[in-house]
C-alpha cells in the first residue's frame, strides 16, 4: 500500500486559513467576551495575510506546474495568482465586517466561517480532479450559507440563507451528477486523465461525456451566478449581511470562474468546439439579462447583484475565447473587479449602518457630500464597473475583448460593447444620486451627530479604490504576472 | 449516436417507472373501498406502520444531542477502518488521523464551552 506524498507547501494557503478558522472558533468560547471581536477579527485577518504570503511564495517557487498529493491538486501559478486575489479580498472583507452589528455570541463564529470559506476557496482554485472540485465547492458553500443567515434576528438574512442553501445545493447536485457522468464515461477523476481518456477512446460524441460536461457547466454557472443560473443572486445579495455580500460577490465569482476555465481547458480540450459556443452563449445571456435587469433596480444591492451577473458575462467571454490571451484577461479582470465590487458593497454597508435601512437610489442622495472619501471611492468603483479609463476595469474589458477578437469572434466583442454602453446608464445613476440631487430631495442621515467613523471600513474602501486605480497604472507588471500564470494552462 | 443515448433512455424510463408504479400500486391495492383498512389509508414509509399518533411535544434538546452524536459517531466510523490498515500505512496514517482528530478536538472544545452539552 502506498501513501501519497503531501506537498505541504502547495497546501499552505489553505492550512493558514484553516488554522485561523480553528483559532477564531476557539477564541469565541475561550477568550473573554470583551475581547472576542478584536481577537477573532485579528486572527482571521492574519489568516488571510498568511494565505496571501504563502500564495505569493507559491507563485514565485512554481515556475513549472506539477501535480501534487496523489494528483488531487495542481500546484501552478494560475491557482497561486487566484489565491493571492482571494486572500486580498478576504483581508479587506475583515476590515469591512469589523464594525458590522453581529450578535455578540456570533462574532467569533462569523470570522471563523469567513476564514473557513476562504480556506475552501484557496483550496478549490488548485483543484485538479473531480473529487477535490466538489469537496472545495461544498466546503466554501456551506460556510457561505451560514454566513448569509448569520443575522438571525433579521428575516431578510434568514431568507437569503435559505434561498442560497436550496439553490446552491441544487447547483452542487447538478455539478455532482455531471461529475459522476464524466467519471462513468471516462473512468478518470483527474482532469488531465479525463482529457486523455476522451482522446483515446474517441468519446467526443459520447452521450455521457456531453451530458456530464453540460451539467458541470450548469453547476459552475450557479456558483458564478451567470444567467440563466443567476436567479438566486439578487435575493441573496440583498438579504445577506452587506459585508458577506461583498465577500461573496468578489470571491465566489472569482473562484467559480477560475475553476471553470481550469476544468474546461484541462479536461475537455477535445470538446472545445462545443463548450466555447456554450460559454459564449451563457456570456451573452448574462450580459443581456444582468444589464437590462439592473436598469430598473432602485435598491442598490439588487442593482449591484445584477451588475455582478453581467460581469460574470464579461469574464465568461474570456473563458469562451479559449486562448492564452483569455486566461490572461480573466486573471487580470478579477483584480479590478474584485476590488471594485468589495469597495462598492462596503460603501453601501456604511450607508446602511448610518440609516439603519436598506439603501436605495433615493436615500443614498447627498452621501457624496456628507462622506467625501466614500463618495469619491464610489465614483471610482462605478467607473471601474463601467470600464472607463483610469480604472483597471478599462484594461480588463479591453483584454477580454482582445481575447474574443483573437479567436475571431467579433460578434462577442459587439455584444460586450453594447452591454457596456447600457451599463453606463445605471452606474452613472448611482453617482448622480450621490451628488446631483436637489436639496429638497436629500435625505440626510438621521439627526444625532456625525456618522460613525469606522476607520477600518474607510481604510478598506480606500485600499479597494487604490487597487482599482492602481491596476490601471500598474497594468504591465500585473499582466506580466497573469501571463506567466495563464501560460501554465494547456491551451 | 443513438447508442450513446440509450443508457439515458433506460435510466429515464426507470426513473419514471419506479415512482409511477408506487403511485399506481398504492392506488390499486390500498385505496379501493372494499379493501380499506385503517393502516392502508395512512401515509406510509417503507411499509412500516407509524404506530400511535404522537401528539405530545418533546424538547428540541434531543435534536442537538442527536446532531452531536452523529458528529462524533462519524469519527469512530473513520477510526475503525484506519485501525485495520494502520500497519501498512504507517506514520502517514497516524499523522493524518491526528490532524482529523485535532479538527474534531477544536469542535469538541467549542460545543462544550458553548454549552451545547448542557441539558436545557
Amino acid at each position: 500500500m502506498t501513501t501519497p506524498a503531501v506537498d505541504w507547501f502547495a497546501l499552505s494557503p489553505t492550512l493558514a486559513l484553516l488554522a485561523a478558522a480553528g483559532l477564531a472558533l476557539l477564541g469565541s468560547v475561550l477568550v473573554p467576551h470583551r475581547a472576542t471581536r478584536v481577537f477573532s477579527a485579528v486572527v482571521c485577518a492574519l489568516g488571510f495575510v498568511g494565505a496571501g504570503v504563502a500564495a505569493g511564495l507559491l507563485y514565485w517557487k512554481s515556475p513549472n506546474a506539477t501535480l501534487e498529493v496523489a494528483d488531487a491538486i495542481r500546484r501552478d501559478r494560475f491557482g497561486a495568482l487566484a489565491q493571492i486575489v482571494l486572500a486580498g479580498v478576504g483581508f479587506l472583507a475583515v476590515g469591512i465586517s469589523y464594525a458590522q452589528r453581529v450578535r455578540r455570541d456570533h462574532i467569533g463564529e462569523y470570522y471563523a466561517l469567513l476564514a473557513a470559506a476562504g480556506g475552501g476557496m484557496v483550496f478549490l482554485v488548485e483543484a485538479q480532479n473531480l473529487m477535490t472540485l466538489f469537496l472545495g465547492l461544498e466546503w466554501f458553500s456551506i460556510c457561505l450559507y451560514i454566513l448569509c443567515a448569520i443575522e438571525i434576528d433579521r428575516v431578510g438574512s434568514l431568507e437569503a440563507g435559505l434561498k442560497y442553501l436550496i439553490v446552491g445545493s441544487f447547483g452542487s447536485a447538478i455539478l455532482l451528477f455531471g461529475s459522476a457522468l464524466v467519471y462513468g464515461a471516462t473512468g478518470a477523476l483527474e482532469f488531465g486523465e479525463i482529457a486523455a481518456a476522451i482522446e483515446q477512446g474517441s468519446l467526443q460524441d459520447d452521450g455521457l461525456v456531453l451530458a456530464g460536461l453540460a451539467m458541470l457547466l450548469a453547476g459552475l454557472g450557479f456558483k458564478a451566478s451567470a444567467a440563466p443560473f443567476h436567479m438566486w443572486t439578487p435575493d441573496v445579495y440583498e438579504g445577506a449581511p452587506t459585508p458577506v455580500t461583498a465577500f461573496m460577490a468578489a470571491a465566489t465569482k472569482a473562484v467559480a470562474l477560475v475553476l471553470t476555465m481550469r476544468i474546461l481547458v484541462t479536461a475537455f480540450p477535445a470538446e472545445e468546439d462545443l463548450w466555447t459556443i456554450a460559454v459564449a452563449v451563457i456570456a451573452c445571456v448574462s450580459l443581456a439579462w444582468g444589464n437590462i435587469a439592473a436598469l430598473v433596480q432602485r435598491n442598490l444591492k439588487r442593482m449591484l447583484a445584477y451588475s455582478s451577473v453581467s460581469h460574470a458575462g464579461f469574464m465568461l467571454i474570456a473563458i469562451a475565447a479559449n486562448n492564452e490571451l483569455g486566461g490572461r484577461a480573466l486573471l487580470y479582470y478579477l483584480i479590478p473587479y474584485s476590488a471594485a465590487s468589495l469597495g462598492a458593497f462596503a460603501v453601501i454597508a456604511a450607508r446602511e449602518r448610518e440609516l439603519g435601512d436598506r439603501v436605495t437610489l433615493d436615500n443614498i442622495g447627498g452621501m457624496g457630500w456628507e462622506r467625501p472619501t466614500l463618495g469619491v471611492a464610489m465614483w471610482i468603483f462605478m467607473l471601474a464597473f463601467a470600464g472607463l479609463p483610469l480604472t483597471g476595469g478599462f484594461v480588463g474589458k479591453f483584454y477580454v475583448f482582445a481575447a474574443a477578437y483573437d479567436r475571431g469572434w467579433w460578434w462577442l466583442v459587439i455584444a460586450g460593447v453594447i452591454a457596456t454602453a447600457i451599463s453606463l446608464y445605471y452606474y452613472l445613476a448611482v453617482i448622480r444620486a450621490m451628488y446631483m440631487r436637489m436639496p429638497a430631495e436629500l435625505r440626510l442621515a438621521p439627526a444625532g451627530g456625525s456618522p460613525p467613523r469606522e476607520a477600518l471600513l474607510s481604510a478598506s474602501v480606500v485600499a479597494c479604490a487604490a487597487v482599482t486605480v492602481g491596476s490601471f497604472f500598474l497594468v504591465e507588471p500585473l499582466i506580466d504576472l497573469a501571463e506567466k500564470a495563464a501560460s501554465q494552462l494547456p491551451f | 449516436m443513438l447508442d450513446n443515448w440509450l443508457p439515458f433512455l433506460i435510466y429515464g424510463a426507470l426513473a419514471l417507472a419506479i415512482p409511477l408504479s408506487m403511485l399506481g400500486m398504492s392506488f390499486a391495492f390500498a385505496t379501493r373501498p372494499s379493501h380499506r383498512t385503517k393502516t392502508r389509508t395512512i401515509p406510509f414509509e417503507s411499509g412500516v406502520s407509524q404506530g400511535p399518533p404522537r401528539l405530545q411535544r418533546f424538547t428540541i434538546s434531543f435534536y442537538l444531542t442527536a446532531l452531536l452524536f452523529i458528529v462524533f459517531d462519524i469519527e469512530i466510523v473513520f477510526l475503525y477502518p484506519l485501525a485495520v490498515v494502520l500497519e501498512p500505512l504507517g506514520w502517514f496514517a497516524f499523522w493524518e488521523l491526528t490532524f482529523f482528530l485535532g479538527i474534531l478536538g477544536v469542535a469538541y472544545v467549542y460545543i462544550w464551552r458553548k454549552g451545547a452539552l448542557e441539558w436545557r
